[in-house]
C-alpha cells in the first residue's frame, strides 16, 4: 500500500479497500486536524471537521479527480469550507444575544484561565473567546504568536495558515480559498503586516 | 520602470507576502528573486526584518491528536455514497483495463511483425531500373505466357 501512488489508493478507496483508505488516513489526517485547529481554535470542532473531511473521502472519492489537484489540496478545501461554515454559524449566534449565550461564553472564558481572546469586534470570522490552540507548555513567544493569530481576520489567518504551517504552494491556496493567487498574496502582505503590528503592541 | 527595478519590486512584494524563507515562495520566481536579494543590501535587510516574524511563527506548535489508524476504521464502516454514473464509470474504466492488459501482447507483437516486415521490405527492393525485366519475372511469377 506504501509503494502505490495517492490517485491509485483513491482509486482503490472507490472500490471500497478500506486498506488503501486507512493508508490515506496515516498520510492526511494529522494534516487536516491541525489545519482546523488553527483556523477554528477548538480542538473538539476541529477533530469533528477532520473526521468529517475523510469521510468524505471514503464516501465521495470518485468525485476526486487527480489530474486536476493534489488530495492534499482536495481535503484541505474540504474541511476549508467546512471550517468557514462553523465560523459562520457562530458568528451568527453571537449576534443574536440570548442570556444562554452570554452564559456559555463567559463559561468558555473561565474554563480557559479567564483569558478573553479577540475584541467584541465581529467584524471579521475570527474565532472571539476561543480556547488557545497550543500543544503543550508553551513559550510566552507562542503564546503572544497565538494570540496575534487569532486577532486576524478569517481571510488572512486562512492564506497565512495555508501557506505558512500547510506548506502548500500559492496556486493551491487560492484553489483552497476559491480565489487568485493575486489575492492571496495580497491577503498574506495584510497577514504579516497586522501580525508584526499585534506582536509589537503586545511586547 | 526599468526590468530592474520592476525585479527589485517583485522581490520586495514576495518577501513581504511569504517571509523570508525562499522555500516558501513561489517555484517559478524563486531563482529570480533570489538573484536580485544576492544584489540588494535593503532586500536583504528586508529579509532579515522578516525572518524574525518567521521565526515566532515556527514557535506556534500543534500537534495532531487523532489516531489514524482507529479513526479510519471508524470511517471505513460507513457506507460509500457512489452514484449509479460514478458506479458505471467506474466498471468501464476498469473493463478498459482488463481489456488493455489481455490483448496488448498480440497486438504488440503483430505490430512488430508489421514493422519488421515493411522494414525489410524498404531495405531489399532495389530501385528498379530497366522496368522490362521486372515485368518478365512478375508475368514469370503468375505464369502468363507472353
Amino acid at each position: 500500500m506504501k509503494a502505490l501512488d495517492e490517485a491509485q489508493l483513491v482509486a482503490l478507496v472507490t472500490q471500497g479497500d478500506s486498506r488503501a483508505f486507512a493508508e490515506l488516513t496515516q498520510r492526511h489526517l494529522p494534516a487536516v486536524e491541525t489545519y482546523a485547529r488553527r483556523l477554528l481554535a477548538d480542538e473538539a470542532a476541529a477533530q469533528d471537521i477532520a473526521q468529517e473531511t475523510l469521510l468524505v473521502l471514503w464516501q465521495r472519492s470518485a468525485e476526486f479527480k487527480p489530474e486536476k489537484a493534489r488530495l492534499t489540496t482536495w481535503l484541505h478545501r474540504v474541511a476549508h469550507n467546512r471550517c468557514i461554515d462553523l465560523l459562520r454559524r457562530q458568528k451568527r449566534e453571537t449576534t443574536m444575544p440570548s442570556s444562554d449565550l452570554f452564559e456559555h461564553q463567559e463559561n468558555s472564558v473561565q474554563e480557559y484561565g479567564g483569558q478573553e481572546y479577540g475584541g467584541n469586534d465581529a467584524s471579521d470570522l475570527s474565532p472571539r473567546a476561543a480556547p488557545p490552540i497550543l500543544a503543550s507548555a508553551s513559550t510566552d513567544k507562542a503564546v503572544a504568536m497565538d494570540t496575534a493569530l487569532r486577532k486576524l481576520p478569517e481571510s488572512q489567518r486562512t492564506a497565512l495558515v495555508l501557506t505558512y504551517y500547510q506548506n502548500l504552494s500559492n496556486r493551491e491556496v487560492a484553489s483552497v480559498m476559491n480565489s487568485s493567487t493575486r489575492a492571496v498574496e495580497s491577503l498574506l502582505c495584510r497577514a504579516r503586516g497586522n501580525l508584526k503590528k499585534q506582536l509589537e503592541n503586545q511586547q | 520602470m526599468s526590468p530592474e527595478q520592476r525585479q527589485y519590486e517583485r522581490a520586495f512584494e514576495i518577501i513581504e507576502a511569504y517571509g523570508a524563507d525562499a522555500a516558501k515562495w513561489p517555484q517559478e520566481e524563486r531563482s529570480s528573486i533570489e538573484q536580485c536579494v544576492s544584489q540588494s543590501a535593503e532586500l536583504q535587510a528586508h529579509m532579515q526584518t522578516h525572518a524574525a516574524l518567521d521565526e515566532s511563527l515556527k514557535s506556534l506548535v500543534v500537534r495532531p491528536r487523532l489516531n489514524p489508524e482507529i479513526i479510519a476504521q471508524q470511517i471505513a464502516a460507513h457506507p460509500q455514497r457512489i452514484s449509479i454514473a460514478q458506479r458505471l464509470q467506474l466498471q468501464l474504466e476498469r473493463l478498459t483495463e482488463s481489456m488493455m492488459t489481455t490483448f496488448w501482447k498480440p497486438v504488440f507483437a503483430a505490430s512488430f511483425v508489421f514493422v519488421v516486415g515493411v522494414g525489410a521490405g524498404t531495405v531489399a527492393l532495389e530501385p528498379v531500373e530497366d522496368w522490362s525485366q521486372a515485368e518478365h519475372f512478375s508475368f514469370a511469377l503468375i505464369g502468363e505466357e507472353q
